[in-house]
């Protein structure tokens, strides 16, 4: 099993997949992450430069508006005695750029236009700095300029990167692992999975997919593929169980026949006898062709393949000639057999089914229901559904033989001696499950009523996958014919 | 009549062929689809009898298509082991005219092609259907046997109508329930009988000699004695 | 030895600023070491802490810790001023002239 997605290329492996996205995406996040530190720390740190030029150069141009030059002077010396932290650039020249005061050697040769700021080298003893300065022009032709230095600032913005550059590194590795632990958890859902369906096509049934208890999407999936296993294990039973009963019911007048003719061959005397037993061994023949016919109807209506027939009917009219059919059938039996319905009921589906459907429920209840009882029909409207009702009067079906009552061949204690081959029910449940409706049987007090469910309207037009999904939640079984 | 038979089964056309002559027809018989259009298409029948899975490279539903592409109007009776409604429409859809699955009574078989050969041949139009003294009115609705008035329920009609548009002829129970009520299974218990017998009361009892016969093992017919 | 001072100055500036000469700032000099130490002693030696400052102070700059010695003259004054002698702030001496090396 756990071959099986070694084999596979790595690179085509879906988990790995997986992982390489959720890495990808995580790098992503960390690199956009990164970058905008980078850039607002950047922004910051040079903002804080130029707030502090700025301030200091307006201290200053205020003293030289009190005291003019020399409190000017005074002012720029002071500050360069002042400055313990040994970062602040002053230099107070005049028209020819000739030095008046300040902590430079010289004026700056390129610093040219006031109001930008420049980026300078700059040494303090034997160390080699930068500084930021700014130009300022003041009446009478003096030039002042202003800076701080930004070596501080400078290694940040050099550091920074660099850090960032290892916090994305350090991320990204994280990424990856967490990758290889969703990739790892993947795999093991997926196995999991894999592992029960490879034993059950090898006929193991009884495996099931594990479920972690969190209830979460894997455990719901875990739970659907478990529950379609179970359902798949109760077809299977069915299966088995139809074959055995259809073995019996077809052997049965097939040994009948041979064993008549067989018996007819030896011991006939003359031609009357022989032709009688013949011809009784064709009605056993036909017989049996009937079993095959009605299974094969249910098989081919389980499979589906019928429902492109399907169309808008009337089942007023419907149901007014199966009521005529019968009635006459009905009171040759002492019967009555009452009809509730509309003129008009529209509905969706397949006619001929319908019709096959409630002539095998009125069948059966006129097969069952005593002398001088009421079989009544009736059709409804419920819930968007349409109900068509038989209800006899006869001995009905027992509550723990109702619901197995629909399964081919089944046939409860009562009605073992009834003629009929047990397929009757079967075959209206088939129709109605492919109608998307469905077979109830009730305790009509006495009697039995069944009903038969059918939609009123067309059903919206369902996806391939769920409508597979769904027809096997109801029952319908894969698409060979059973026989 | 002159019937065509392509089937390949050697034992059921064997079976059905030797059936056919006894009924007084002529029997062409052919095993495969080459020789079955060919025969077809050189010779005149009153009916082909087509069997849908033949050998030779030809099957049966495309024999039949071609047929009929050569403006070929005879009536087929197409037989299939194939049974679901799909395959049946598929069959009519090819241009045959009746479809009968196997295994199949052969008086079943009898019964339409004869109901075939006759549906040919009708004569227009008609609004009076007569057989023996039973007389009905196809536009005033009215049965009259021997000149008596009989009351008939419109579904006892139908069921008439049909019997005298097929008189002479055996009309199986599965053609009734497709002729006069336009279903198509088979109920498990007689229904059709009862109606039947009822019509009988009506048309049959009262009178000194039975128009309504029943056909062992077929179904019925109506013909004067 | 401005001349050796120069040459690392030379060999960072040219690859990275081209013909850009790095300026010099005056205010690291052991000549301002001087001038800070006079402008100090203006206002009296009266607080030990300011003593020790300046001769820490001293001592730094003429072993050649010009920022180390500068650092700690500045905090001296700002002792100095921060002791109210604002007020009694004497104009500052004259700059010696400076010495050439």
């Amino acid at each position: 099993m756990a071959d099986s997605l070694k084999f596979r290329p790595f690179f085509r492996s879906a988990s790995v997949k997986l992982a390489a996205v959720y890495g990808v995406l995580f790098a992503i996040s960390a690199v956009a992450l990164v970058l905008f530190l980078l850039w607002s720390t950047t922004n910051l740190v040079d903002e804080q430069v130029e707030a502090a030029i700025n301030a200091d150069a307006q201290g200053l141009l205020e003293r030289w508006n009190e005291g003019g030059m020399p409190s000017l002077v005074l002012t720029l010396k002071e500050r360069v005695a002042e400055n313990v932290d040994d970062d602040a650039i002053y230099f107070l020249a005049d028209a020819e750029e000739a030095r008046i005061t300040g902590n430079l050697d010289a004026w700056p040769a390129k610093v040219i236009f006031p109001n930008i700021f420049y980026d300078m080298a700059v040494t303090r003893g034997q160390v080699v700095s930068h500084a930021a300065v700014r130009r300022f022009n003041l009446p009478g032709g003096f030039l002042l300029l202003v800076g701080r230095d930004v070596r501080g600032p400078q290694q940040l913005k050099r550091l920074l990167p660099g850090t960032l550059i290892w916090c994305a590194v350090l991320m990204t590795v994280l990424g990856l692992a967490g990758g290889l632990v969703m990739r790892n958890l993947f795999r093991r859902m997926v196995a999991d999975v894999s592992a029960t369906a490879e034993a059950i096509s090898r006929g193991e049934l009884g495996h099931r997919v594990r479920r972690s208890g969190r209830g979460d999407e894997f455990d719901r999936m875990a739970e659907a593929i478990n529950t379609m296993l179970d359902r798949i294990a109760r077809l299977m039973d069915g299966v088995r169980q139809v074959s055995n009963s259809i073995a019996h019911d077809l052997r049965t007048p097939i040994t009948r026949a041979r064993a008549r003719l067989e018996d007819a061959a030896y011991h006939a005397q003359g031609e009357p006898e022989l032709r009688a037993a013949v011809e009784r061994a064709v009605a056993d023949l036909d017989g049996v062709t009937a079993v095959f016919q009605a299974l094969m109807r249910i098989a081919e209506i389980e499979a589906g393949s019928r429902r492109s027939a399907f169309a808008e009917i009337d089942l007023g009219p419907l149901l007014a000639d199966l009521a005529e059919l019968y009635g006459a059938l009905a009171e040759e039996q002492g019967l009555t057999l009452r009809l509730d319905v509309p003129d008009t009921l529209p509905a969706f589906g397949d006619r001929d089914l319908v019709q096959q459907a409630v002539a095998n429920l009125l069948d059966n209840a006129i097969k069952f229901s005593p002398q001088g009882t009421q079989i009544r029909l009736s059709a409804y409207v419920s819930d968007r559904k349409i109900r068509i009702s038989v209800a006899d009067q006869g001995p009905g079906i027992p509550e723990a033989d109702r619901e197995r009552a629909a399964e081919r061949f089944f046939r409860g204690e009562q009605a073992r001696s009834t003629p009929g081959s047990g397929l009757g029910l079967a075959l209206v449940q088939a129709v109605a499950t492919l109608h998307d409706g469905a077979l109830l049987l009730e305790d009509a007090r006495p009697g039995l009523r069944a009903t038969l469910s059918l939609p009123a309207v067309p059903p919206a037009r369902m996806e391939p996958a769920s409508s597979a999904r769904d027809a096997l939640a109801m029952g319908a079984v894969a698409q060979e014919p059973i026989v | 009549m002159r019937i065509l038979l392509v089937e390949d089964d050697p034992t059921v056309a064997g079976f059905v062929a030797k059936g056919l002559r006894e009924a007084n027809h002529v029997v062409e018989h052919a095993d495969n689809g080459r020789d079955g259009l060919f025969l077809a298409a050189s010779e005149t029948f009153d009916t082909i009898i087509l069997d849908r899975m033949l050998p030779g490279g030809i099957d049966g539903l495309r024999l039949l298509e071609t047929l009929r592409g050569q403006n070929n109007t005879t009536p087929v009776l197409v037989l299939s082991a194939l049974s679901q409604v799909d395959d049946r429409v598929a069959g009519l859809k090819a241009g045959g005219d009746d479809y009968l699955t196997k295994p199949f009574a052969f008086s079943e078989l009898m019964a339409r092609v004869e109901a075939l050969t006759r549906r040919g041949k009708t004569d227009g139009p008609q609004t009076k259907l007569l057989v023996g003294d039973l007389e009905m009115d196809l536009l005033s609705r009215g049965v009259r046997r021997a000149a008596q008035k009989i009351d008939l329920q419109p579904r006892e009609f139908r069921l008439l109508e049909y019997l005298m548009r097929h008189a002479g002829q055996v009309v199986t129970r599965t053609m009734l329930l497709e002729g006069v009520w336009d279903y198509h299974f088979d109920p498990q218990t007689n229904v059709i009988d009862v109606h039947v017998s009822r019509l009988r009361q009506k048309i049959d009892k009262p009178f000194p000699t039975a128009l309504i016969h029943t056909i062992r093992n077929a179904g019925y017919m109506l013909r004067p004695e | 030895m401005i001349r050796i001072a120069l040459l690392p100055l030379l060999l960072v500036a040219i690859p990275a600023f081209g013909q850009e000469r790095p300026m010099m700032i005056t205010s690291d000099t052991p000549e301002y070491c001087e001038q800070l130490q006079a402008r100090v002693a203006q206002f009296g030696f009266g607080d030990p802490d300011v003593q020790r400052l300046v001769t820490e102070g001293k001592r730094m700059c003429d072993h050649g810790e010009i920022r180390g010695g500068i650092a700690r003259m500045r905090r001296a004054l700002m002792m100095q001023l921060k002791q109210g002698r604002r007020q009694q702030m004497p104009p500052w001496p004259d700059l010696p002239p400076r010495r050439r090396r």
